[in-house]
């Protein structure tokens, strides 16, 4: 049996380029004169890249310059200023000691990392809701216009506003108690942000609802991109909406799922903070209290921007360290 | 010869080069300085207020003195929100954007922004040493309380913590007279529970958050301690969870067990609306709320000092209130020396008392329950404490915010509380301990 001539293959029967056959006709370019034609073919792209280069490079030097001046040089500075107790005019570099006194500070530390935990732990549970009300609108259930529609808006929001609105319906006398006693589940009705069981919850409650939009239209996008003839043979196959949900849209949608992720693992520890402020100051006591409000309370309230500074350097480390490993979770898994 | 597409590189590259210039040059460039003489010949000062201009209803007339007797000289007002205030302020301090005049209480909320305040006391020209010696209370206002050691502020009204109460509610209730030991106040709660009405209301006057406990703070000390050991809570000899103090915070919590108090005393908003409207019979705040309370309780308004004791102890908390500072970096601290000036003269007294708030020199008329205020400070069966929360190191006072709040409600034990409280104190550098004040 002889190979096809297109297809020349090893003597093993794998294709390697280097077994294939000479071209019978030489390329268009090796036609030309030979110095004029050899110094286009090598010379000109390489010339040309470089100049392009160095324009491009100029061209993208103000981006850089602002980057490197809005962002790296105050990130060099507050790892710095982590490392002294600087009150904003004065700083005296008294190094790592900074990092264990605050571990030894009289707020609690601990509390304020486990709400950070908390943050962090809600997140799955707001993307898999997103990912849900996302999946329901690819497959035009009902209403699917409407929702498409409104479903952005919180996004429109400010975290101020939001704050304001939830923090009246959460409220003793706010909307969610009144429908509670309204269906006959009064015995429920709660002082939902005085109290540190449910202060929290209902904090995350709240910026679950004001990240859903935005979750909602990136699985959306990504729904977009799956092709329809999936789902056919899916369904073909006799998958229920379940099954598609869970081995065909998922394992496509890792990579959009690992976006959201950041996205409100970002606002999570930085967004959040509008919320905080808003509706309960970081209480009752320090059930609400993040890194991020505590920052702003060492620095503003208290004037002590060296351990600010040093708040600031462990949430930047733990957000790092998350979004890395988020990377890599949603890099590995779309190699699957 | 240079072609067309090398003209087009060059427009490229001169096209990067000046955006890339121009960039530079922006972010170098200073931005236009603030206030200051124009080509016109007039002046702006910017003054900063704590809180609503409803809370501080004297700054416009001030502002309207001055700007009288200074013409081309103009004062803008800007108010900025009590939840940050002096968030801000440090944030504007700071970067050296401060607006020229800003709103500052004594003691520890002084000495957090002290550094960026001119030294009146260093100007000298429009608020002379011996005015300065004159203002009430000197000692707080100055550097760590040391007199002689700079002044950074001007009080410019005399403040009470205290209680309202309504009159009408109160005699519904059957209620005679005024609680004065902690018995007698649990004794009155029933009483004004039973015609539909919250004996003490809470909240946190609708800032967000939860209610504000310093100034009953101060009676609760005041209640167990003499003011002759204040000093100790701020160096640790004297002890914030003594078994004294506990005691007294047992009591205080027990108003919130007791149905004294709203069941979300944490986070009313509507709190002050409820005691202006009749719904809650007393409320506890301090001397700065009578203009706002007066409007609508009228001659059903009236004061008591918390009766924060087991024996009727008879106490008054007093200090000087909102004063106004000038930041270092303003370029009108002559003008804006001038304004603090002008709140010391006896038309700045006037218009503050027109106001319904209390002036820090005697010899004003005033509304009927500010002369009870200051009479009871002056009855020398009174005890005058000072407002703690003034003298306190901010990071202690921060801790006490939030876990007198919780202690209060029974989210903590009262010994807990007090103890986060004391260990905040003992956290704090030996050099952030041995400040005192002349009380």
């Amino acid at each position: 049996m002889t190979q096809p001539p297109s297809r020349p293959a090893s003597s093993s029967g794998a294709v390697t380029f280097s077994d294939a056959a000479a071209p019978e006709e030489p390329p268009p370019a090796a036609k030309l004169p030979a110095g004029r034609g050899s110094r286009h073919v090598r010379s000109a792209p390489v010339g040309t890249f470089q100049r392009r280069a160095w324009t491009g490079f100029l061209f993208a030097l103000p981006a850089m310059v602002a980057v490197a001046g809005i962002m790296l040089l105050p990130l060099f500075q507050a790892a710095y200023y982590s490392l002294t107790t600087w009150d904003g005019i004065t700083s005296t570099y008294i190094g790592f000691s900074a990092y264990s006194q605050l571990f030894f500070h009289t707020v609690d530390i601990g509390q304020i990392l486990e709400n950070n935990a908390w943050v962090v732990i809600s997140i799955p549970v707001g993307l898999a809701v997103a990912m849900v009300a996302a999946f329901l609108t690819a497959t035009r259930a009902v209403g699917w216009k409407l929702f498409r529609n409104v479903v952005f808006f919180p996004v429109a929001l400010s975290w101020v506003v939001i704050g304001i609105v939830f923090g009246a319906f959460l409220a003793q006398d706010g909307g969610l108690n009144a429908l509670l006693r309204g269906s006959g589940l009064g015995h429920l009705a709660h002082d939902w942000l005085g109290s540190p069981a449910t202060a929290l919850p209902a904090l995350l409650l709240t910026f679950g609802w004001a990240m859903f939009g935005i979750n909602t239209v990136i699985f959306i996008s990504g729904l977009a991109t799956i092709p329809p003839d999936l789902f056919d043979a899916a369904r073909v196959d006799g998958a229920g909406s379940l099954r598609v949900l869970l081995h065909v849209v998922l394992p496509i949608m890792r990579r959009f799922v690992g976006l959201a992720f950041v996205v409100t693992l970002i606002s999570g520890f930085t967004g959040i903070f509008g919320l905080i402020f808003v509706m309960t100051s970081g209480g009752p006591g320090f059930s609400t209290t993040t890194l991020e409000f505590q920052v702003y309370q060492e620095a503003f309230s208290l004037g002590n921007f060296g351990t600010a500074a040093a708040l600031g350097m462990v949430l930047f480390a733990m957000m790092a360290v998350l979004t890395a490993v988020i990377g890599v979770i949603s890099g590995r898994s779309s190699d699957i | 010869m240079r072609t067309r597409s090398s003209k087009r590189r060059g427009a490229r590259w001169l096209g990067a080069a000046l955006l890339t210039t121009s960039l530079g040059l922006t972010a170098c460039s200073t931005g236009p300085s603030s206030g200051g003489g124009g080509s016109s010949g007039k002046t702006t000062l910017t003054l900063w207020v704590d809180g609503a201009i409803s809370g501080s209803p004297e700054v416009p007339l001030q502002v309207k003195n001055f700007e009288a007797a200074h013409p081309g000289v103009t004062i803008q007002t800007v108010v900025k929100p009590s939840a940050n205030y002096f968030a801000a302020l440090h944030a504007a301090l700071i970067s050296g954007k401060a607006p020229d005049i800003v709103s500052l209480y004594a003691g520890s909320y002084l000495n957090t922004v002290e550094p960026y305040l001119q030294d009146l006391n260093s100007a000298g020209q429009a608020l002379p040493s011996a005015t300065l010696a004159k203002v009430p209370d000197e000692g707080v206002w100055t550097k760590s309380g040391t007199v002689g050691s700079g002044a950074y502020a001007i009080p410019e009204s005399e403040q009470f913590y205290n209680g309202y109460y309504n009159k009408e509610l109160f005699k519904k209730a059957g209620i005679t007279t005024l609680p004065q030991t902690w018995s007698q106040l649990y004794a009155a709660c029933p009483k004004l529970r039973a015609i539909g009405v919250t004996p003490i209301v809470y909240g946190n006057d609708g800032n967000g958050g939860e209610f504000w406990p310093l100034a009953e703070w101060s009676y609760l000390l005041a209640g167990a301690t003499p003011v002759s050991s204040w000093n100790g809570f701020l160096t640790g000899t004297q002890q914030y969870n003594s078994p004294e103090m506990v005691a007294q915070l047992t009591a205080w919590a027990q108003l919130f067990k007791n149905g004294c108090a709203n069941s979300n005393a944490l986070t009313d908003a509507n709190n002050q609306s409820e005691f202006e409207h009749g719904k809650a019979a007393m409320i506890i705040e301090g001397s700065w709320d009578t203009p706002i309370f007066q409007p609508f309780l009228k001659d059903n308004l009236g004061v008591f000092e918390p009766p924060y004791s087991r024996d009727g102890k008879q106490m008054i908390v007093e200090l000087a209130g909102q004063g106004f500072g000038v930041s270092k970096s303003s370029p009108n601290k002559t003008l804006a020396e001038q304004f603090l000036a002008s709140i010391l003269t006896s038309s700045g007294q006037t218009a503050l008392v027109k106001t319904g708030q209390i002036p820090i020199y005697t010899g004003y008329p005033m509304p009927a329950i500010s002369q009870e205020l200051l009479q009871t400070a002056a009855n020398k069966s009174y005890q005058v404490y000072p407002m703690f929360d003034n003298y306190m190191q901010q990071a202690v006072a921060t801790v006490a915010n939030k876990v007198l709040d919780q202690a209060f409600v029974g989210q903590i034990t009262p010994q807990a509380a007090l103890s986060q409280i004391e260990s905040a104190l003992q956290d704090l550098p030996a050099d952030q301990r041995s400040a005192t004040y002349p009380i």
